[in-house]
């Protein structure tokens, strides 16, 4: 297996792997290019070198456009990708409270740590794993969804049926457009504006991004005020607080890991769970939403650990498992590859030099993601409003219509953003809608399709209630609800029995 | 000079210029690179063939063929903005069927399926019946006694409805006399994890399943006129008394305001890369067929596949 | 995103959740229109899920507008505006600034369009006086972002920025 690191370790490899993160990394920090365009755009380059030195840099572009995405999460309350949403939670608080730097930092380490263990992973356990993304059918992937929406409740501290209200909302915005398993389109009220539905990095620009401008321009000042002097990378501080959780990090990271594996779930979705689990996890949790570092660290391990796990599914049973590794899927097959299970012994060169240089690209990472994240850090602090203002703006524009070449995204996302803004002032935070309107196709296609399997097989509570996988997902959905009473009793009892004594 | 013969002078060397460039344009095309639009999210069938596609034609031309996508709608999001496009025959989008006919005739979806100027049709995958490589089923035989002491029970598993297998799911369930239930997925790649998963007994897959995951499946037919060369093993549905030839077709489209002559120019182009011989190969080993259906010949084909595919929808009720 | 940071006292009152119930109503009325829509679709597939969610809105929406009709109305904070007053002409300004080039942007193409709204909301950000050099400097600023992007975006990434009808006619 060494010789196959050393096959990584080649002059060329290392440059592009170093080249694909720098590359990913800064495609990924701006809102509207995602990972899978960046991948795209370069496969046509890969058909002119071997396809291990393709693979590595492709890999290497996907690893560093997940870390990326959350540079803009943390400082201007933007996920860069899908897979940052719930780095916003507490990283942009983070920052307004001028540890911005900080959790850039954190995040690094945090991606870096969950990066490899990902990585782990699949240079270990590929094969059995790959069991994990067959045994999930529709009735689980309903009930994970659902288990994602239950982080609702955390988000709306303020007032639940608002949250609810937002996360039915969001579920109905995700259903506009081709509907998720009939294809019909839905509610677009005779416009094409709408056929295409409600993209989802558009959208996401436009509810987190648009208030965010809206309220710069209201003041004066500076966009995030800095206290006292500056403080260089932190990395001392940064490593101490990641030693510290380091058992949220391994947990967010396997939950990343298991959650990549699952064909179509993918890093926005790891993020969140991750971020729900080491909010339950913790001893306090009301610090998270107001700029806990555990909240960022769980998500950037648990989005950069799905790179790993994606693979898993992908390079096992040739069924991608995220939309960036459907991209190199395609590239391998152009490339002549046989994918199968097959492959990691009848072409284990291949397959193990593209883990070793993963491995490596995720390592360079570290000092690559560290130097241009302090670079974000400094320009987004230092450019003066009258720039920063329309230069965002102006990525928002430019950012929701590349993601899929359309002016019709522009308008929704501006539209989105007004609506964003004012329900916000009404104590509807974006966060909810936004977890509808990522969970909302998963959750209705695994619910139609239980229902007509259920239905076919005369087995409708079974399909839904009786399989075992789905049966510890509504364990946990009933723990998460009803988690709060729960400690709250207990916290009552202990305090009762030391009043006794 | 008086105002009108500015005018004058001003719209002449317009013309003047756009007679050059036009020119320019036939005298050597492709001079610069193709942008190719791809109605659908990466990684599908469609982007594969179009990655297929895409060293050979600058093997053969010289020029970068430039892939993006455009998803939404199941294609009507890139398809309904294909002739606001510039039509100097450095855009083309691909083109898929059933889609093209099916969903204009269920909603307003932006465009109608005249609205589309096909230049030519390259390749299809056809429709195959897939069953994981331990099941019970042997033959189609079996699976038609199996349905018919169960009905509903026999589930397959296909992508999305209207689509090409779910019409011959639809079509197959009608010559055998069988009621099958087709669970729709958002693509092969999940259709196919459902059937390796046990969710289903069958899929209602394309020969490109059998070809990508060979080993862990085998397909009972396949939807070809005759036996597809990869896989001489299997029979088709002709030969085993159903007449069924169907699958996804693919081709090239390009915007209405594209001239005469740059058309035919494009459908040539596509015409040489089918000829090309490891082109072929490679498709081939991917499990799909081959077509030629050049620029002239594509409306006589569009109305006759029309009519095939309305009718199965309207059984299917996927249109009134 | 509260603005809090711009007001100099805050003080307590007793008030009703007003926008709350607007809101509240507007879904129930784009529920209304949505659950319309439903009626019209043949394929149970396609009408289940969606009927469920609208469902679960106006249920909730009507909740919350029973609960907030029937309390007393409850204790609020309620910013008292400072001196550096956050300004609602320049919030509109900016989504109408928005919204107006991105209609602009099919006709006169994405270049001019993305450099009329870098402009205008640089002038809108502008809280100190311009001078000439920053003036100068700023525009040289924007038209290097700007033709940055454009290039980056279309040469690199190969997006198709919108390049605008009046100029495809020739």
């Amino acid at each position: 297996m060494l010789e196959y690191l050393f096959d990584a370790l080649t002059p060329l490899n290392l440059l592009l792997a170093l080249a694909g993160v720098v590359a990913g990394t800064v495609i990924g920090s701006l809102p509207g290019l995602t990972a899978t365009m960046a991948v795209a755009v370069l496969v046509p380059i890969t058909f002119t070198m071997p396809v291990t030195s393709a693979l590595i840099m492709l890999g290497a572009i996907y690893t560093g456009a997940i870390y990326g995405g959350a540079y803009a999460a943390i400082l201007l309350n933007t996920p860069g990708t899908p897979s940052a949403i719930a780095t916003t939670f507490d990283g942009y608080p983070m920052a307004k409270r001028g540890d911005g730097d900080l959790a850039i930092t954190l995040a690094c380490i945090a991606s870096v740590v969950g990066g490899l263990v990902g990585a782990f992973f699949l240079l270990v356990l590929a094969p059995p794993l790959a069991k994990v993304a067959l045994a999930f059918g529709p009735s689980e992937y309903f009930w994970l969804a659902l288990f994602g929406l239950t982080l609702i409740a955390a988000l709306s501290t303020g007032n639940l049926i608002k949250g609810l209200m937002g996360g039915c909302f969001g579920l109905l915005l995700a259903s506009v457009g081709s509907a998720a398993v009939s294809g019909d389109i839905r509610f677009t009220f005779g416009s094409t504006t709408m056929i295409g539905g409600i993209e989802t990095v558009s959208a996401l620009i436009g509810l987190y991004c648009i208030p965010v401008l809206i309220d710069l321009v209201a003041v004066s000042g500076q966009h995030l005020t800095i206290t006292g002097e500056q403080r260089g990378y932190r990395l001392k501080e940064a490593l101490a607080i990641s030693w510290k959780s380091k058992f949220n990090l391994a947990r967010s990271s396997v939950i990343g890991t298991f959650v990549g594996i699952l064909p179509g779930a993918g890093g926005s979705i790891a993020g969140l769970v991750a971020y729900n689990e080491a909010r339950r996890a913790a001893r306090d949790s009301s610090k998270f939403g107001h700029g806990a570092p555990e909240g960022v660290q769980a998500t950037e391990s648990a989005n950069n650990a799905t790179v790993g796990g994606g693979f898993v599914p992908t390079l096992v049973l040739g069924i991608p498992g995220t939309p960036p590794d459907a991209v190199i899927l395609g590239a391998l097959l152009v490339h002549g590859l046989r994918i199968g299970p097959d492959m990691f012994n009848s072409e284990g060169s291949i397959v193990y030099t593209f883990i070793f240089g993963l491995i490596i690209a995720t390592l360079l990472m570290l000092p690559a993601g560290l130097i241009i994240g302090r670079y974000a850090y400094k320009s987004i602090i230092t450019v003066p409003k009258a720039l920063l203002v329309p230069t965002v703006a102006f990525m928002t524009l430019i950012g929701a219509y590349s993601i899929r070449n359309s002016v019709s995204d522009v308008f929704i996302m501006l539209v989105l953003g007004g609506l964003s803004w004012i329900l916000n002032r009404f104590g509807f935070s974006p966060s909810p809608i936004v977890l509808g309107l990522i969970l909302g196709s998963i959750a209705e296609e695994g619910f139609v399709q239980s229902w007509t399997i259920g239905a076919a097989t005369e087995n409708l509570f079974g399909t839904f209630f009786g399989r075992p996988i789905s049966m510890t997902i509504i364990a946990m959905i009933a723990m998460g609800m009803f988690y709060p009473l729960i400690s709250k009793r207990i916290q009552l009892k202990r305090l009762q029995k030391e009043t006794m004594e | 000079m008086s105002y009108k013969s500015i005018q004058k002078l001003l719209v002449g060397s317009a013309i003047t210029a756009a007679l050059a460039f036009s020119g320019l344009a036939q005298a050597d095309y492709p001079e610069k690179s193709v942008s190719y639009v791809i109605p659908f999210g990466p990684g599908g069938e469609s982007d594969i063939t179009a990655r297929h596609q895409q060293p050979f034609f600058k093997k053969l031309f010289g020029q970068d063929l430039i892939i993006s996508y455009k998803p939404g709608g199941g294609g009507a999001v890139g398809w309904s903005q294909l002739n606001t496009i510039k039509g100097d025959g450095y855009n083309m989008m691909g083109i898929n069927l059933p889609h093209i006919i099916i969903k204009p005739l269920q909603k307003n979806v932006g465009f109608k399926t005249e609205d589309i100027t096909g230049v030519y049709m390259f390749h299809y995958t056809p429709d195959a019946i897939v069953v994981r490589e331990d099941s019970p089923f042997k033959t189609i035989e079996d699976l038609i006694a199996f349905a018919k002491k169960n009905p509903n029970k026999l589930l397959f598993s296909g992508s999305g409805k209207g689509t090409a297998n779910h019409l011959a799911q639809v079509r197959f369930d009608e010559m055998t006399g069988i009621k099958s239930t087709y669970v729709a997925f958002k693509g092969t790649g999940k259709a196919v994890a459902a059937l390796l998963g046990e969710q289903v007994l069958a899929e209602w897959g394309y020969t490109s399943v059998g070809a990508k995951h060979e080993g862990k499946v085998r397909m009972l037919a396949v939807a070809t006129e005759s036996r597809h060369p990869r896989f001489p093993d299997v029979p088709t549905f002709k030969e085993l008394g159903y007449n069924l030839v169907s699958g996804a077709y693919r081709g090239i489209a390009v915007p209405k305001s594209t001239p005469e002559d740059i058309r035919i120019k494009i459908s040539d182009a596509i015409k040489a890369i089918n000829n090309d011989k490891e082109f072929r190969q490679r498709m081939e080993n991917d499990g799909m067929v081959l077509l030629d259906v050049p620029y002239e010949k594509m409306d006589a084909f569009l109305d006759q596949k029309s009519e095939e595919y309305i009718s199965a929808a309207k059984l299917a009720d996927v249109i009134k | 995103m509260s603005t809090s940071v711009s007001s100099e006292k805050v003080k307590l009152t007793t008030k009703r959740d007003i926008g709350g119930i607007v809101c509240a109503a507007l879904f129930i009325l784009i529920g209304a229109a949505c659950f319309y829509e439903t009626t019209q679709m043949t394929d149970p597939d396609s009408y289940v899920f969606p009927r469920m969610v609208i469902s679960g809105l106006m249920i909730l929406s009507f909740i919350l507008i029973v609960t907030s009709l029937s309390k007393p109305g409850t204790a609020e904070t309620e910013e008292i505006p400072g001196k550096n007053r956050p300004s609602t002409p320049r919030r509109v300004l900016l989504v109408a600034t928005l919204l107006g080039v991105t209609l602009l942007m099919p006709i006169i193409g994405f270049v001019l369009s993305g450099l009329g709204a870098f402009i205008a909301l640089m002038l809108l950000a502008q809280y100190e006086p311009w001078n000439k050099t920053k003036m100068a400097l700023y525009i040289i600023v924007s038209v290097a972002i700007v033709g940055g992007f454009y290039g980056a975006f279309s040469y690199l990434l190969h997006v198709p920025l919108p390049e605008g009808v009046l100029f495809q006619s020739l």
